[in-house]
């Protein structure tokens, strides 16, 4: 499948919130209960398609364990998008939501896109978090809200999806300065030679689309 | 990683005994193992140290070392016997060995391990028999960690695909979690970092807890382990740094390729050095790593990174980022499964600089100081950017708002400018309209002047007549209320004019009078002309008596002339009439206004008795008042004189009661006078008693001189008191009397006898005692 842009994507959460299944069931459509635990970092990638136009999504899933914080930090800064995990069964994961947050705006671009994902929402049995704390929290931070599964794959498409949405808006827009890789976006120069006309012919219709 | 192959092949080698003894032994061994508790005790019975390792080796990984132990199996038995000899050999004598020939032992630990001597080696190096770490242990696992939560969680994802740590609460999991559990209560800096598990698992696949626990801490600790585990993972970072210039030292092109790429070396090898390569391939490799580890420590990580990349070196030349990581991921492993030796090879082969690698570290830290610096200014520079993003959007809302009223301002503006051309419009046309009205109004006029001019005019100048008329009321009132305010001028003027009046009528008359005076006389001369020409006229008559016309004539001429004066002297008369009445209209005009100021006058004094009246009434009120206070005066007078009387009264009174006190007190000084000589004569009494004392004395004497021979003075006693006995109560008995007779007969005869007494006192006992008989 052929693709315009190369999103980079990094997910980030306390440890064990489901961010390696998410990625897993992202790419692999698959859901994993037992897997190695995540040392420093992993990649996943999948090209999905977002208004009209390809795009790859090169996704770091990053270990959750506060002593790996230093190594991830390296990794904020060359990302477009981040998905902010949490777990819905475990209040303390909700609770440290502001460090994480003030680690990304600490260490990445201003332009970010951030998803705010509540994980697990399969277990709302043993819910301990509220959407509607979830959906407050995003608000009050400039996030887009969404609670997911990794196990049953509800609306983990969606969070991957919105968050390409969103930073192809804000392309649009004319936000992210698309010569500097440090934005976390790079435009796929193995396209063939047509391409890049339908591409700019498209552009209007992506501005609707988007 | 598994060979299913070769564990059938093991497995179905073994007959049904050999598996029973199998069994046997590492029951024994098992035994002995816990008796002994240490790898040097245990090397002690070599049989059983020998077998031990396999026999739990294979209880704890049947698969994955299976492929080793195929091979040990498959060797010639020459060489193994050999090689175990040797090791036997160095493990009974390590601490020999170690120190006098530790490069023999290094290449020997390269060349290989044999598996079952695994478990003793690692303990060895890690100097397991002098830990302390090993009798701790059953402390720790009596103790809670803080960490317990995240260690269990993480338990299931380590070595999830492996048979001994599958089963979930199985003997595997439980081990691996007790081990850490343990270390993050041994080192509470670090305390449980994800890492750890795959260390411990390798570890707990060849021996037990507590050795593998004690083999933990030394790795942690003697091989600064560590320090990359602890929070900030430094020494990890430094060392991505090392090996990053380690790669572009040596391999230069891959360097290029990777730094185009931007596959940074923390996303591929970071968990080689945390893990010590344990997730990244089979586990054989993995133990022989550890053995290279426990004998060189972290230099060979590096050495076989290097190799590890010189050897893909190719493949990932032509690989983008994605595909170098999935490379790594999937390729390498099974590519090195079954071929280690050259991977091991190269990595012994990499020209490892200790010192370089040292300068590297001071250079790190260098970088890593500029970063962090240059982190906090960036941090620093953020919070700045973000108050100033707020102040400009701060700004920027109240521009907005400017705007907004700007615009608001703009749209009322154009919103009035359209008003007021819609109201000049209007004004234009309504002044059309009304130019147009003037005009028809005009036109109209002319019509209507020339048909109704009249009764306009008429009503025109009825208002003026009516305005007129007002306007005369106005002034008529106006110069009303100026005469009536200068009336007493006018009056005045009227009486002047009225004298003025009276003096033109006097003169008037006069010059009537004397016009009729002058005609008086006229017609007396008149008449004495007529009466002489007549005379004149009957003489002549007389003479001719013949003519009687002419006596006629004459009589008639007569008559008239009478008439005439009749005549004259009724318009005199009438003249004097009208004088007369004019005389009297002008008295009785004057009289009228005589009587008029009479009456103003009357009325002033009126007013003027009214006001008199009322200050007389007032006056009499005031007449009253000081009469009263002047008989309340009489009536105080009266009282004061009275009060004066009373006054003198009480003072005679008190006047005499004051003589009489003057007398009282008179007759009291005479008194005092009469008592201060009755105490004059107490004073004479006191002396008495003192010269009656005196006496009784002296007669004492006398009777003390009487005891004595020719004494006249008792003689002489005696004669003068013939009643008084010798003896002296007889003497104070008279002496008393003396003294009580003398009191009674003072007051009577003190003046007298004063003088006498004061001027006989030496002879007053004798006169005393003379009188004393006539008184008794």
């Amino acid at each position: 499948m052929d693709y315009a842009y190369v999103f980079k994507y990094i997910i980030i959460g306390d440890i064990n919130v489901g961010k390696s299944c998410l990625l897993l069931q992202f790419t692999d459509k698959r859901f994993q209960s037992a897997h190695d635990c995540t040392i420093g970092v992993e990649f996943g990638s999948r090209i999905v398609n977002v208004a009209e136009k390809g795009v790859k999504l090169q996704i770091w899933d990053t270990a959750g364990q506060e002593q790996f914080r230093s190594i991830i930090r390296s990794y904020y800064r060359g990302a477009a998008g981040a998905l902010l995990v949490y777990d819905i069964t475990k209040r303390t994961t909700f609770d440290h939501l502001t460090m994480w947050i003030n680690d990304l705006r600490n260490y990445s671009t201003s332009n970010m896109v951030i998803v705010l994902i509540g994980n697990k929402c399969d277990l709302s049995d043993r819910r301990e978090v509220q959407k509607e704390e979830g959906e407050a929290f995003a608000r009050d931070h400039g996030l887009i809200f969404i609670e997911t599964s990794a196990k049953t794959a509800v609306n983990v498409e969606d969070a991957f999806i919105k968050t390409a949405r969103e930073i192809c808006n804000k392309i649009d827009d004319g936000v992210f300065d698309l010569t500097n890789e440090m934005c976390g976006i790079k435009i796929h120069h193995k396209l063939p030679n047509e391409n890049p006309n339908t591409r700019r012919n498209s552009n209007p219709n992506q501005t609707s689309g988007c | 990683m598994t060979q299913p192959s070769a564990q059938q092949l093991y497995v179905s080698d073994m007959t049904d005994d050999e598996i029973e003894l199998l069994k046997k032994l590492e029951e024994a061994n098992r035994r002995i193992e816990y008796d002994t508790k240490s790898p040097v005790n245990t090397t002690q019975n070599p049989l059983a140290n020998l077998r031990s390792p396999e026999s739990y080796h294979e209880q704890l990984r049947q698969d994955s070392v299976s492929s080793d132990l195929s091979n040990v199996t498959t060797d010639s038995d020459a060489n193994l016997e050999n090689e175990w000899i040797i090791w036997n050999k160095i493990i009974n004598n390590w601490s020999i060995y170690i120190k006098k020939k530790p490069q023999w032992i290094k290449d020997m630990i390269r060349a290989s391990v044999p598996i079952h001597f695994r478990p003793l080696v690692w303990q060895c190096l890690a100097k397991v028999n002098t830990s302390i770490a090993k009798e701790k242990y059953i402390d720790y696992m009596k103790m809670t960690s803080s960490c317990e939560k995240i260690i269990r969680r993480d338990i299931s994802r380590t070595y999830p695909e492996h048979d001994f740590f599958k089963e979930k609460h199985g003997i595997g999991q439980e081990r691996l979690f007790n081990v850490i559990k343990a270390y993050s209560l041994f080192d509470r800096e670090v305390g449980y970092c994800q890492g750890i598990g795959f260390i411990v698992g390798l570890l707990l696949m060849h021996m037990p807890e507590e050795e593998a626990f004690a083999v933990l801490v030394s790795i942690m600790q003697d091989f600064s382990m560590r320090d990359m585990y602890k929070p900030d993972m430094f020494c990890l970072c430094l060392c991505m740094y090392q090996l990053e210039c380690m790669i572009q030292e040596f391999l230069p092109n891959l360097y290029r390729h990777f730094q185009t790429e931007n596959f940074n070396t923390s996303m591929y090898a970071s968990s080689w050095f945390l893990t010590l390569f344990t997730t990244q391939f089979p586990l054989n490799i993995v133990s022989h790593v550890m053995d290279l580890f426990l004998s060189e420590g972290i230099e060979i990580i590096f050495r076989i990174a290097i190799a590890l990349l010189e050897i893909h070196q190719n493949e990932l030349m032509v690989l983008s980022m994605e595909d170098m990581l999935k490379y790594f991921q999937k390729e390498v492993p099974v590519k090195h499964e079954n071929d280690h030796e050259s991977l091991f090879q190269r990595a012994f082969a990499v020209q490892y600089n200790g010192k370089k690698m040292k300068k590297l570290e001071k250079d790190y830290m260098i970088i890593h100081k500029e970063e962090q610096e240059e982190q906090i200014e960036i941090r620093r520079l953020r919070n700045e950017n973000r108050l100033l993003k707020q102040r400009v959007e701060n700004l920027e809302k109240e521009s907005a708002t400017l705007a907004n009223r700007l615009i608001e301002g703009q749209v009322l503006n154009a919103q009035y400018a359209e008003e007021t051309d819609q109201l000049k419009h209007e004004n234009y046309t309504l002044k059309k309209q009304l130019e147009e009205n003037n005009n028809q109004n005009i036109n109209k006029t002319i019509i209507q002047n020339n048909n109704q001019n009249l009764l306009d005019d008429n009503i025109i100048s009825n208002d003026k007549e009516e305005l007129e008329v007002l306007r005369e009321t106005v002034q008529n009132l106006t110069s009303k209320n100026r005469n009536l305010q200068s009336t007493p001028h006018v009056e005045i003027a009227a009486l002047q004019e009225e004298l003025t009046l009276v003096k033109m009528r006097d003169a008037e008359a006069q010059v009537s009078i004397n016009e009729l005076r002058q005609r008086i006389a006229d017609l007396n001369y008149e008449w004495q002309l007529h009466s002489s020409k007549c005379k004149t006229i009957r003489e002549k008559n007389n003479l001719n008596e013949s003519n009687p016309t002419d006596d006629a004539y004459d009589l008639i001429a007569h008559e008239l002339i009478s008439l005439k004066m009749r005549e004259a002297q009724l318009d005199c008369d009438n003249k004097i009439l009208s004088q007369k009445l004019m005389d009297s209209d002008t008295q009785k005009q004057v009289s009228y206004n005589q009587i008029k100021r009479q009456d103003d006058e009357m009325q002033r004094v009126r007013l003027e008795l009214e006001e008199s009246r009322i200050r007389e009434n007032e006056l009499r009120t005031q007449l009253n008042e000081i009469k009263n206070q002047l008989r309340d005066g009489e009536l105080k007078q009266k009282e004061d004189s009275m009060m004066l009387r009373i006054r003198e009264v009480e003072s005679t009174q008190a006047i005499g009661e004051l003589r009489q006190k003057i007398a009282e007190l008179e007759v009291q000084n005479q008194e005092l006078i009469s008592h201060g000589q009755i105490m004059d004569e107490k004073d004479l009494q006191e002396k008495l008693a003192e010269l009656q004392d005196e006496v009784l004395r002296l007669r004492l004497l006398l009777t003390l001189y009487r005891k004595q021979p020719n004494s006249t003075n008792i003689d002489y006693e005696e004669s003068e008191d013939g009643s008084l006995t010798t003896s002296l109560p007889l003497l104070s008995s008279i002496n008393h009397r003396l003294s009580s007779s003398s009191t009674i007969l003072f007051p009577t005869s003190f003046i007298s006898s004063n003088h006498h007494l004061r001027q006989s006192t030496p002879s007053l006992f004798p006169t005393f005692s003379s009188t004393q008989p006539s008184i008794s």
